[in-house]
């Protein structure tokens, strides 16, 4: 017996390796509710070295930007300036719209849609390989993070947690291939799906528009609250590119995210109405 | 044993450095692969069986920190060490050229599969999954040639 596995012994940890990766696989695609033990493990033992290098290379970064390459400062604080008083006044007028749709909603007597409640993170690090758009993030269980929380940034969604460890979990962005958002016109209220291409560009495709819909550049497309992932009302994209073909069914609405996914340093977690 | 664990330390930063590093020095370029022509440069210089369990651990080290499938950066890593092995009974890749047009061909030949087991190849046209497997290929490969130049060099002087 000893011989033989002596004779064979490169054979044999060579089919036993190929087997474990292949029991990993099928083990996974069984069972996507739970991250397993050996992940969770990976992913916070990588927590702390991420955590490390982005502090360093942003701190980098700040003082760079923040210290020596102050070039045109001066012309941009004077564009700034002007651009914060024309949306002063616009926000002015903004609230008087949203106390007028408040008491209009009272007289309705429609249920008071409450503010959710939100958990800062910082992103650590990018997918390790880059054909696929993924971000880990510097919280996990730990913070009352879970799979399928919705993700977002002060511009708009920016995608879900699919992977929970202790400290760390990783987020899949709206630009990946396996991404899909259920998505409302806000201008028409045409409905659709936002999907991601997974190219580089950065951009996303809404889905089975009707082509009779009357969309045009600069609609902005907000969530439509169904998937019960992303609350109603929530930016996802501004129309970019509209493609109608005579024959066919629905048109191609290629959409720029709100967010700019490419420079994401930090996120919200959005935590259900009532917690 | 000693060499062994300085080649996983070396992978698991190597896989650290892809996962953030990279993509704040160079945003636009998108992460290369590197620690996929780590596992050939094992193949290759290392044979013993540690050459197996180490890429076994940086594949599932890399599943873990990347959105692919679980198990497919582990299986190419087998993948690419057990083609090497199998060829290097017919020729010896001695030569910088031959270790080049290696790299070239198994990095491409894994992103391709990686892209069509994740769909993103059937979403895209033909010509960006090609233009984008040939250029990060051709990228790693041009990052991987001095090391390997280094490596040969050194190699030789001890056998001499």
């Amino acid at each position: 017996m000893s011989s033989f596995f002596r004779k064979y012994q490169y054979l044999i940890i060579i089919a036993f390796l190929v087997g474990l990766a292949l029991t990993v696989s099928s083990s996974n695609l069984k069972d996507t509710s739970n991250t397993s033990f050996l992940r969770r493990t990976i992913l916070d033992m990588y927590a702390p070295p991420l955590r490390a290098v982005t502090f360093l290379f942003t701190g980098v970064k700040h003082f760079w930007n923040d210290y020596v390459f102050l070039l045109h400062v001066r012309g941009e604080n004077q564009q700034l300036r002007t651009s914060l008083d024309l949306l002063t006044e616009q926000n002015v007028q903004r609230k008087e719209l949203l106390l007028e749709n408040d008491r209009l909603r009272k007289l309705l007597l429609l249920k008071e849609r409450s503010s959710a409640k939100l958990i800062s993170a910082e992103v650590i690090g990018r997918d390790a390989i880059g054909w696929l758009k993924t971000i880990l993030i510097n919280k996990g269980e730990n913070d009352n993070v879970y799979k399928d929380q919705a993700v977002v940034t002060h511009q708009g969604i920016v995608g879900r947690c699919i992977e929970v460890a202790d400290t760390t979990s990783r987020v899949l962005l709206l630009t990946d291939i396996n991404s899909s958002v259920d998505a409302l016109v806000q201008r028409t209220r045409s409905r659709g799906i936002v999907e991601g291409t997974g190219t580089g560009s950065g951009m996303c495709e809404l889905k089975y528009i009707s082509g009779t819909d009357d969309l045009v550049e600069g609609d902005l497309v907000v969530t439509a609250g169904l998937c019960g992932i992303f609350p109603k009302g929530l930016s996802i994209g501004t129309v970019r590119t509209i493609t109608k073909k005579p024959n066919e069914l629905f048109q191609s609405v290629e959409l720029e995210p709100s967010s700019n996914l490419n420079k994401l340093e930090e996120v919200s977690l959005l935590l259900p109405a009532g917690d | 044993m000693r060499s062994f664990l300085l080649l996983l330390v070396s992978g698991l930063l190597l896989i650290l450095f892809q996962a953030m590093p990279w993509n704040v020095l160079f945003p636009k370029m998108g992460t290369l692969n590197l620690s996929f022509a780590f596992v050939i440069f094992v193949a290759l210089y290392c044979p013993s069986l540690g050459s197996w369990f180490l890429a076994f651990m940086l594949g599932y080290a890399l599943d873990t920190l990347s959105g692919c499938p679980a198990g497919l950066m582990t299986m190419l890593n087998l993948g690419a060490l057990f083609f090497i092995r199998m060829s290097n009974r017919i020729m010896l890749f001695d030569s910088l050229a031959s270790q080049a047009t290696l790299i070239f061909c198994l990095t491409a030949s894994a992103d391709f599969i990686l892209l069509v087991v994740t769909e993103v190849a059937a979403n895209n046209s033909l010509g960006f999954t090609v233009s984008g497997v040939l250029s990060k290929s051709v990228f790693i490969t041009l990052l991987s040639i001095p090391f390997f130049a280094i490596y040969n060099k050194r190699r030789l002087s001890s056998e001499d």
